[in-house]
């Protein structure tokens, strides 16, 4: 059905005195009683008449124009958005039935929903769909302590799978570890592989050399002069050490056994504690004015080639 | 994103309370801030279905969190699927005409 307006040929923004008078034009023009001999005239009148009544009546107009009714008088619908439209591709999948964890896969399958479990396990009418047993792969950060003394570690990783994972003492940075039967099912019930590529977070104190273990100890110059027994941390717990007397910037004590597992043999190697001189903190002019005074008896040249 | 006072005023039908119910329900589950309750788009649709099924619809309050819990079920199952389709679609053409075959009931043990 046409726009009213147009079947009264007004301008839209007609008065509605305009509006009454090209009516009443319009209806002695077509009205079947007053044209006997146009067929056409009925139909043509009742046009008339249907728009009139919408924008005859300035309540209607009104609202017409509003977009609330249509020409037939009929309530129009606002524009409606439907759940539909966003559920099913809801990125947050905040409404979904399978609990928040859901959220990370975005709308990907989850090889939990019990539909695939059944079509993977090839328990379909027809024999199924055999799939083999297949491996995955997965890498984890781990404590500098936990790689050297070992660990029992139970994980989720970022798939949902929950690893048990027992973390060899004295794995490298950069070690695969193979987690048998900890992959995903096949099938036939069996199950892959999971391979672990372990990286190992540094550590403020120790540093890893090979099987040995190397910590830094700083100690004032009177200490290393005359020697001293100071409390040190190693990998499994704190000793006390001998500062040799005279020990110089860079002497290595060698603690042994108290390093990381050598390969399989089930020894250890040792922790190698450097000696790190700390002048005394602040200016000291007496003892500025002392070394003054007895560098002159002791020469000392310490840019020498060669010289410690 | 809208508050509370315009969710409201858009759903003339809707009583502030039985918003309430359905947000302590767990029916409608709107982000919040400071403020108060934020809804999105996600939130509004869902009000307006709840709205159409108890209001229009007549279903009585207890039966719309079932409800609204199958339909969510249906969205679930849907994802799935069309994950699945999505996988399926990057198979070699043979495999998928034998999904086909399969699926319009033109089942044939030997072929695999």
């Amino acid at each position: 059905m046409a726009n009213p307006y147009e079947i009264l040929g007004v301008a839209p923004s007609a008065t509605q005195d305009d509006i009454r008078k090209a009516y009443r034009k319009a209806a002695k023009e077509t009205h079947p009683d007053l044209n006997p001999g146009k067929p056409e005239a009925e139909s043509r009148f009742k046009e008339i008449n249907a728009a009139y009544d919408i924008i005859g009546d300035a309540d209607k107009r009104k609202r017409y124009d509003a977009g609330e009714i249509d020409e037939t008088g009929a309530e129009r619908q606002p524009e409606r958005h439907f759940y539909r439209e966003y559920a099913e591709a809801d990125p947050n999948m905040r409404y979904s039935r399978r609990g928040t964890t859901g959220a990370q896969s975005g709308g990907e399958a989850d090889l939990d929903f019990d539909v695939f479990a059944d079509l993977f396990r090839g328990r379909g009418e027809h024999g199924g769909f055999r799939m083999p047993p297949r491996d995955v792969r997965y890498a984890l950060e781990i404590d500098f302590l936990d790689a050297v003394n070992g660990a029992r570690k139970v994980v989720s990783m970022p798939d949902g799978k929950t690893l048990d994972i027992a973390i060899p003492a004295g794995v490298d940075d950069g070690q695969v570890l193979r987690l048998k039967g900890q992959g995903l099912p096949g099938s036939d019930g069996q199950s892959g592989d999971a391979y672990v590529q372990i990286s190992v977070r540094p550590h403020p104190g120790f540093r890893r050399e090979g099987a040995d273990i190397v910590s830094e100890l700083p100690v004032s110059l009177g200490e290393a002069l005359n020697g001293a027994s100071v409390r040190i941390e190693t990998v499994d717990g704190q000793v006390d050490v001998k500062v040799p007397k005279g020990a110089k910037e860079g002497t290595k004590l060698r603690l042994r056994g108290k390093g990381a597992l050598r390969g399989k043999s089930g020894e250890r190697g040792d922790q190698l504690v450097e000696i790190h001189i700390v002048p005394p903190e602040g200016a000291d002019e007496a003892l500025a004015q002392f070394m003054a005074e007895w560098e002159k008896s002791h020469p000392q040249q310490p840019r020498r080639k060669g010289a410690t | 994103m809208i508050r509370e006072s315009e969710l409201i005023a858009q759903f003339t039908v809707l009583e502030h309370r039985v918003l309430m119910t359905w947000i302590e329900e767990g029916v409608i589950a709107p982000h919040s801030d400071a403020e108060g309750y934020l809804f999105d788009r996600i939130d509004e649709t869902r009000v307006a279905l709840a709205c159409d099924l108890h209001y229009r619809m007549g279903l009585d309050h207890a039966s719309l969190p079932v409800i609204l819990s199958l339909i969510d079920q249906l969205h679930d199952t849907r994802r799935h699927l069309r994950a699945l389709t999505n996988a399926l679609s990057e198979q070699p053409d043979a495999v998928r005409q034998a999904i086909v075959r399969h699926m319009s009931g033109d089942e044939d043990p030997t072929q695999d």
